[in-house]
């Protein structure tokens, strides 16, 4: 009844890998023929063991098969742990009972001695096997554990239970750790935790000293001597942890409940994925002219400042009155927030952000309603192939020129003005996002070209990967925001002033965009001063000229013939243009402190045509745009599997193109990207 | 795989490194493919070719090899079957040999014509009595006992029986404990009263029945010689009829006379029995009607066909009560182990006129199972020898055998007084039920709940006549 073994199904995967698996080796040193073929062997068994199915039939089968190994959420090498708190595993926990009989709390004036618990302490029941275990692995005396034992069971128990004591110092080996305590700055908990955590699993004298002389009567010492050892917190031969931790207490102190995580979060993790600062709710039908002669009643007024006013999404004071404008910093807002209580019953209230604004019950689009489709397939082709497409590209291009015109960090540090530093950070990083954000953009106009291809809606596709020739601006002054600075009263007041005038040339302005804008200006490779930061919220901001245009197009796109999920694409583009000008706006009240000869590198556009650096920018490009091109070619073809490479080469071409772009502007010279682009024609 | 168990030898008794064939595990093939029947707690898996082939040809390399194949894959790590003997069982199950005599002459009877070849009589009334106090002796509320009468021909003392049977209910009433009745009979004395009598107390009553017509009567004649079928059949029909709280089954013993099988089975069941099931005579103290070997083997095909036949049935969602494999199924679906074939001699006594207590109703008046007296209730010492003895793993050649969990090591009676001829026949019959209850379990899982008894029933399912049991 013998039969050659079956081959394991090939796969896709499974040839992916191996052609990896055999590139790395070559690639990689010689190994030893050896470990390889052990490796290999190893390798085959585990594929052929979980290759073999094996499906229980009745009842008792499927009470006695066991899984192999414990499934893979009890082992505490694959919990989410940490030490900061953890999600599942608080290792610093561990810590606390560093030394046998102990158990310490870090908190913020040192480590503190919690209570004594040495009777259940299994490391100090010398009798008993799994101690001497212990203590010959650790080279410990069995005396010395006995001493300890019946000093913390007799009176220096009945010491450290009076008191509030600190740890003063730990000797292990030569080396002696003091905590600092007595002195005017004693070692945070911090520093002292990260102490214990460096000690080895071996004989430790500790020193206790007691708080204050008052605490003492004459009886009791100030200072109490203990010899034992740092305990080991997992069983040397079974990994089980040290039977010392009582059920539930590796888990104090964990992200819960999640609600004050939510707000608590100190790396962040939530505030990663919910709102952070978002505009206020809009009523349906809510007024927003303003009235004749320009000053309105003060509830009119209100309501006009709803459309910009940036709201800490978490304000504890959620009526529609704007007192909880959100300020600059976390430690600003924090006051202001839902605290902890408050926040367990009342993350209901949060609200839903869409489009970056907040939601209600009741959820209405807006722009999309009032803006015309397009008569036809082809002249949607055309306005994005020709017009909303390329702006995209060139808006790229001015974005990333703007952000190499600008100082990197540590330049700024250099300068030793205050706050520069960090501004200019702030403005880098924001540039970097919006170009991305214009970088993606790009990808979905160029996706919905092709998909009204693949739908027969238009004859051809090929991709636009060309520039514009003119960008759309706006001829309003600049917006000016005082700098949140204070928050006095008066601050406040003053701020809210220069909003409100602000909100009314934004209105003229909103009434102005609704006709095509008559005012464009050339693409142009800018340093970025404060008229190039008016430009660019120019062009970002909602219902100009990029919104409107893709109002048209999404509201085009819902009809028929058109598939469905286009409109969200043109959709997203839209909102994003909110997003955009509002880090735009924060850009420009981060520098807004700040002369321009502070911020900015003297650069010029270096020429197309120069050797060199240059030269090599261009073949980068060239790389980038060749690779590009290819992949919005095979994605019309429904042939995504073979994009990937060039995607990655495209990346890595952009990856060195950053880098030689920075490099470039530190000699002052800016990358000439039209004139390059365009020479790769 | 080799540290040893607390109470287990170093070998592991059921593990041990015996030569023969493989003892742990069952391989099969069938339609959904490969299958493997782990015979230590009757785990039934499907595997694949690989391991398939990988245990076929570890199997010779004995049981360490075996085992330790078998734990990579994660399986066998459980032990169900321990080593010891079954230890002190509480007493559950009685049955009455009321009357030890009969009227019919059947060839192979077990009680050689009723009277267990002494003199015929009936149990007196203390006797009934004591045994029915006895079964109650030592059971706890809500624990199930049951009564069964047999003998001979039972209903040749039916005072004794409604007696018995009142009296049973009564006490369960007052106690709280279950109790269910039975009776096996010839069938050629029911009464249209018995049909009441039995639907009131929910029998579950057996009529003993061979064949259609002449086949039956060849092999149950009267004392007389001459048939007794159609006087059976004309009796019994009413009882069909009636049957709601009672079941009414047919049980056929199959002698090399009445080896069609198929064609009774259908008889019966379009009768509207309420299960027929088929016995193999194998040990008869006249050894008339005895199954030899290629009787065995026809009786394999015959079964196999009626199996085949229950399969299609089923599948098209039609009930076939075919009894044999009703049981198998819900063994095998159970996982049913055993190291012992039946109850007998450890929660199960058949009580003889005079009081005795034997291992079971086959053994009254048999002085190799003999086991006390209702009066003084089981003798502890004897039981305990029996129990160590009769344990599966330490009988020749069943220590050996895959099936030895499922089958249990063959009927007491038999093995004592015949031995076991037909360990094929019941690996061929376990076989093919093994391959029948993957292909329902496969093809139709609902309606393997429906059909088997033990099977998952879906929610707010009536509870049929099947539990048997007279809740008072």
């Amino acid at each position: 009844m013998t039969r050659p073994p079956k081959k394991p199904p090939a796969s896709a995967g499974a040839t992916v890998r191996d052609a990896k698996a055999v590139s790395r080796r070559a690639a990689a040193e010689e190994l030893p023929t050896e470990k390889q073929e052990r490796r290999e062997d190893a390798r085959a068994k585990a594929l052929q063991l979980r290759q073999n199915k094996i499906f229980p039939r009745n009842l008792t089968a499927r009470a006695a098969y066991l899984v192999p190994g414990n499934p893979v959420v009890t082992r505490p090498e694959d919990a989410v742990a940490n030490c900061f708190p953890g999600l599942e595993l608080d290792v610093r926990n561990l810590d606390r009972r560093f030394f046998p009989g102990l158990v310490f709390e870090f908190v913020d004036d040192g480590a503190r001695l919690a209570y004594v618990d040495a009777r259940q302490d299994p490391d100090l029941q010398v009798n008993a096997a799994e101690a001497q275990r212990v203590y010959k692995s650790l080279n410990i005396k069995p005396e010395k554990a006995q001493h300890l034992y019946d000093q913390l069971t007799g009176d220096e128990e009945a010491w450290l239970s009076e008191g509030r004591w600190y740890l003063e110092w730990i000797r292990q080996g030569r080396k002696t750790l003091s905590m600092g305590r007595g002195r005017d700055e004693p070692l945070d908990s911090y520093t002292i935790w990260r102490l214990i955590r460096s000690l080895e699993p071996a004989p430790v004298t500790i020193s206790l000293r007691i708080e204050s002389p008052r605490d003492t009567d004459n009886e009791q010492p100030a200072r109490i001597e203990l010899e034992g050892w740092r305990r080991r917190y997992t069983d040397e031969e079974t990994g089980v942890i040290n039977l010392a931790y009582q059920p539930g207490e590796l888990m104090q102190g964990l992200c819960s409940p999640w609600q004050h995580d939510f707000r608590d979060c100190q790396c962040f993790y939530w505030a990663a994925n919910h709102p952070d600062v978002v505009l206020g709710e809009l009523y349906p039908g809510e007024a927003l002219t303003p009235t004749e002669n320009g000053s309105g009643s003060a509830t009119q007024k209100g309501e006009q400042l709803r459309l910009t006013v940036p709201l800490d999404w978490i304000r504890a004071d959620r009526s529609r009155a704007l007192e909880a404008e959100a300020l600059g910093t976390i430690a600003d807002n924090r006051p202001y927030q839902l605290d902890a209580f408050r926040i367990n019953s009342a993350w209901q209230d949060l609200s839903i952000v869409l489009e970056g604004r907040e939601i209600g019950g009741l959820y209405v689009p807006q722009s999309i309603e009032t803006a015309n489709p397009f008569r036809s397939p082809s002249i949607l082709e055309e306005r994005l192939r020709k017009t909303l497409a390329p702006l995209e590209l060139t808006l790229t291009f001015e974005y990333l020129y703007a952000r190499f015109s600008l100082l990197t960090f540590d330049e700024a540090e250099r300068k030793r003005v205050r706050g520069l530093a960090g501004a200019v950070m702030l403005a880098r990083d924001r540039l970097m996002m919006i170009a991305i954000s214009e970088m993606q953009h790009l990808r979905w106009a160029n996706q919905m070209l092709w998909e009204l291809y693949q739908h027969k809606l238009v004859p051809s596709y090929a991709p636009v990967l060309t520039l514009a020739t003119e960008v759309p601006t706006s001829d309003t002054a600049s917006m000016q925001l005082a700098p949140k600075t204070a928050n006095t009263r008066a601050a406040k007041k003053a701020r809210r002033e220069a909003i409100s005038n602000n909100v009314e040339k934004f209105i003229g302005i909103e009434r102005s965009a609704h006709s095509p804008p008559s005012t464009m200006r050339s693409p142009e490779l800018r340093r970025l001063g404060t008229k190039v930061v008016d430009d660019f919220i120019a062009v970002e901001h909602p219902s100009g000229f990029i919104d409107g245009a893709y109002a048209r197009v999404a509201a085009t796109l819902r009809q028929r013939p058109y598939p469905d999920h286009l409109a969200e694409l043109a959709l997203r583009i839209a909102s994003d243009g909110v997003q955009h000008e509002a880090r735009f706006l924060e850009i420009k009240a981060a520098l807004a402190p700040f002369q321009e000869d502070q911020y900015l590198r003297a650069i010029r556009p270096g020429k197309a045509e120069a050797p060199g650096d240059i030269r090599h920018a261009r073949e980068l490009l060239k790389t980038i745009r060749d690779n590009l091109h290819t992949v919005y070619v095979l994605s019309a073809h429904n042939d995504i599997q073979s994009t990937g490479p060039h995607v990655a080469k495209a990346r890595t071409a952009m990856t060195e193109l950053l880098e030689l772009g920075e490099k470039l502007a530190k000699d002052g010279i800016g990358l000439p990207f039209f004139g390059l682009w365009e020479s790769l024609q | 795989m080799t540290a040893a168990r607390p109470g287990v030898p170093e070998d592991g008794s059921n593990l041990a490194l015996l030569p023969g064939p493989a003892r742990d595990f069952h391989l099969f093939h069938s339609e959904e493919g490969p299958h493997l029947l782990l015979v230590d707690g009757s785990q039934l898996f499907k595997i694949d070719e690989a391991l398939s082939d990988q245990l076929a040809a570890t199997a010779a390399s004995g049981g360490a090899a075996v085992r330790a194949l078998l734990a990579e894959h994660g399986l066998g790590g459980k032990r169900f079957i321990g080593d010891e003997p079954l230890a002190d069982p509480p007493l559950r199950a009685l049955s009455l040999a009321v009357a030890e005599r009969c009227n019919l002459g059947c060839t192979y009877c077990y009680a050689e014509g009723g009277s267990f070849g002494g003199a015929a009589r009936n149990m007196p009334w203390e006797v009934a009595e004591a045994s029915v106090r006895r079964l109650f002796a030592q059971v706890e509320r809500d624990e199930r006992v049951t009564l069964a009468f047999l003998g001979g021909e039972p209903l040749t003392n039916r005072p004794v029986i409604r007696r018995a049977t009142e009296l049973a209910v009564a006490i369960a009433g007052e106690r709280g404990i279950p109790i269910g009745f039975s009776i096996t009979t010839n069938g050629t004395l029911l009464t249209p009263d018995d049909a009441e009598f039995f639907e009131r107390y929910r029998f579950a009553v057996t009529v003993s029945l061979d064949g259609i017509g002449a086949v039956h009567d060849r092999l149950r004649p009267t004392k007389g010689g001459r048939g007794s079928y159609d006087k059976v059949i004309a009796n019994v029909r009413p009882l069909l009829a009636r049957q709601r709280r009672m079941q009414v089954s047919a049980r056929v013993t199959v002698t090399p006379a009445n080896l069609g099988l198929r064609a009774t089975l259908d008889h019966f069941i379009a009768l509207g029995f309420h299960t027929v099931g088929f016995s193999p005579m194998l040990s008869a103290p006249t050894r008339r009607g005895e199954m030899q070997a290629p009787d065995l083997d026809v009786l394999l095909e015959e079964m196999i066909a009626c199996g085949r036949e229950f399969e299609r049935r089923t599948l098209a969602g039609e009930t076939y009560p075919f009894a044999n494999m009703l049981t198998a199924l819900e063994e095998i679906h159970r996982g049913t182990h055993r190291p012992y074939p039946c109850g007998a001699g450890a929660g199960y006594f058949g009580v003889s006129a005079s009081g005795g207590l034997f291992a079971c109703h086959r053994f009254v008046e048999d002085e190799a199972g003999s086991m006390g007296h209702v009066s003084e209730g089981v003798d502890r010492e004897r039981q305990r020898r029996w129990l160590a003895q009769r344990m599966v793993d330490r009988q020749e050649p069943c220590r050996s055998c895959w099936a030895r969990y499922l089958c249990g090591g063959g009927c007491h009676y038999e093995v004592i007084h015949r031995g076991r001829p037909a360990c094929d026949y019941i690996r061929g019959w376990l076989d093919y039920a093994l391959g029948a209850y993957v292909r329902l379990s496969a093809q139709r899982p609902d309606l393997l709940a429906r059909t088997v008894p033990g099977g998952p029933r879906p929610a707010g399912a009536p509870v049929t006549a099947d539990s048997n049991s007279s809740v008072p």
